[in-house]
């Protein structure tokens, strides 16, 4: 046993009149106040964790203090560099701008949209006999408009480029046995009179140059079918009547007096 | 001259890329009118019956994209007549016989009219944007240009020639001709 081992009196008598005494320094500072313990404190330790929203708010907090309190290398840094992406996309922007075959940005671009192949189907099959002797080609610029529902005084509107192409001829299937009449060389042909045969306006024809609000399927195709009226009328003001009369009756005589007579009279029929 | 190098190099860039825009008037009043004469005798009708669709499902698009129309079109074909002269005619008074040559038959004219296109179906989900009205043209032009590309599946080349024979051979009966032979080239 060594002399630093404490060694236990039995005969001293057991401390049994300890007294705590609490450890404040404010008692003795403000004797006057109460030394009590921090209830408050004591309690938000003892509160659940921080919430993600205030995991969120300190770290926005500490990313605008960057800026603020002047971490200024790290924001000088950055900086500059949006300052040279602004200038390199500038750059290829004019670049784009000015040499009209380049394509740059064309990996932006939507890819575009291709049909199906489907099937197409032959359902009916008709004979004919028409002598297309005449065509008009015209474009024409067709708009409509439409009041919105809830303010009638703005409109909305629709401006639609239409190129068409009318034909028009006499329909030879309407010639019968009478018509057909010889007088030694000559032979006389009575022909029904020219009219209007097609007005074709294909889909590849159409283009929508502007719009303006909403407008369904149906209130186009009204608005194109309008336009092919339109550049109807205007071919037949433009004469294509006479001129497909003309020029019929010319090739039908070339026709007939290749066939071996040299005077050939072709009439028009009366219309019926 | 370093502070005015930022605003110069904006300048010039904004000057680089001015467009000129023709005014809308300009715009609007372009017409083009042709009027001229042809020759063509129409011998047949085609009428082709056409579903258009376009399934536009992409594989970095949330959504999908449908829309389904039907189309019918109006095919004509026929020989082209003008051109046609004496001398494609060789006739035999003594035989009354005649032998006609005729140029090949082609296609007249392809119309699909709008009132017969019908929208069938249309279907957009997620964050896809309906079909744009000029989306929806080109999609009824690339059908228009389908049923142009499948003409020799048809048939109506050799109808058209077909009807052309029995049309000629007709006339020339009725004329007097009692052999007839019509050829094409």
């Amino acid at each position: 046993m060594s002399q630093d081992t404490p060694i236990i009196d039995p005969n001293t008598e057991p401390i049994t009149d300890i007294v705590e005494q609490p450890i404040s320094t404010q008692s003795a500072e403000n004797p006057s106040t109460e030394s009590t313990p921090n209830t408050d404190e004591q309690q938000s330790q003892t509160s659940a964790s921080p919430t993600v929203w205030d995991k969120i708010k300190s770290l926005l907090t500490r990313f605008f203090n960057l800026f603020k309190q002047g971490d200024s290398s790290l924001l000088r840094y950055i900086l500059r560099l949006a300052f040279f992406a602004v200038i390199i996309l500038g750059l290829f922007w004019v670049i784009d701008r000015i040499t009209p075959k380049s394509d740059i940005f064309g990996f932006l671009k939507p890819e575009p949209l291709t049909i199906e192949k489907t099937q197409n189907l032959v359902v009916n099959i008709r004979d004919i006999a028409e002598l297309h002797s005449a065509s008009f080609c015209g474009e024409y610029l067709v708009k409509n408009s439409k009041s919105k529902t809830a303010n009638a005084d703005k409109k909305d509107s629709i401006y639609i480029i239409i190129k068409s192409r009318i034909n028009a001829g006499f329909d030879l299937s309407k010639i019968q046995k009478d018509d057909i009449v010889i007088d030694h060389d000559t032979l006389n042909v009575t022909i029904p009179p020219v009219k209007i045969l097609d007005v074709i306006t294909n889909p590849s024809d159409i283009e929508i140059f502007a719009e303006t609000g909403s407008w369904s399927d149906s209130q186009i195709q009204q608005t194109i079918c309008m336009g092919r009226k339109d550049i109807q009328q205007i071919a037949i003001n433009h004469g294509i009547l006479p001129k497909a009369q003309e020029s019929g009756i010319q090739i039908l005589q070339n026709i007939f007096q290749s066939f071996g007579y040299a005077k050939v009279n072709i009439t028009l029929a009366k219309e019926k | 001259m370093k502070k005015l190098f930022l605003p110069l190099l904006c300048l010039a860039l904004l000057l680089c890329t001015s467009c000129h825009k023709d005014s809308l008037t300009q715009q609007f009043n372009a017409k083009a009118i042709a009027l001229q004469s042809t020759g063509n005798i129409s011998t047949v009708e085609y009428t082709i019956q056409k579903f258009v669709k376009v399934d536009d499902t992409r594989w970095n698009a949330f959504g999908e994209r449908k829309i389904l129309y039907s189309a019918v079109a109006y095919l004509k074909a026929g020989i082209p007549m003008k051109d046609f002269n004496m001398e494609d005619a060789h006739i035999d008074e003594g035989t009354k016989s005649i032998t006609l040559t005729l140029p090949h038959a082609k296609l007249i004219s392809l119309n699909i009219p709008p009132e017969r296109v019908k929208l069938e179906y249309k279907k957009s989900t997620g964050l896809r944007t309906n079909f744009s009205d000029k989306e929806k043209l080109d999609i009824l032009a690339q059908g228009e240009k389908d049923i142009r590309e499948d003409l020799d599946q048809y048939g109506i080349l050799d109808d058209a020639e077909q009807n052309a024979k029995i049309m000629f051979m007709a006339i020339l009966r009725n004329i007097g001709f009692e052999n007839i032979t019509i050829k094409f080239a």
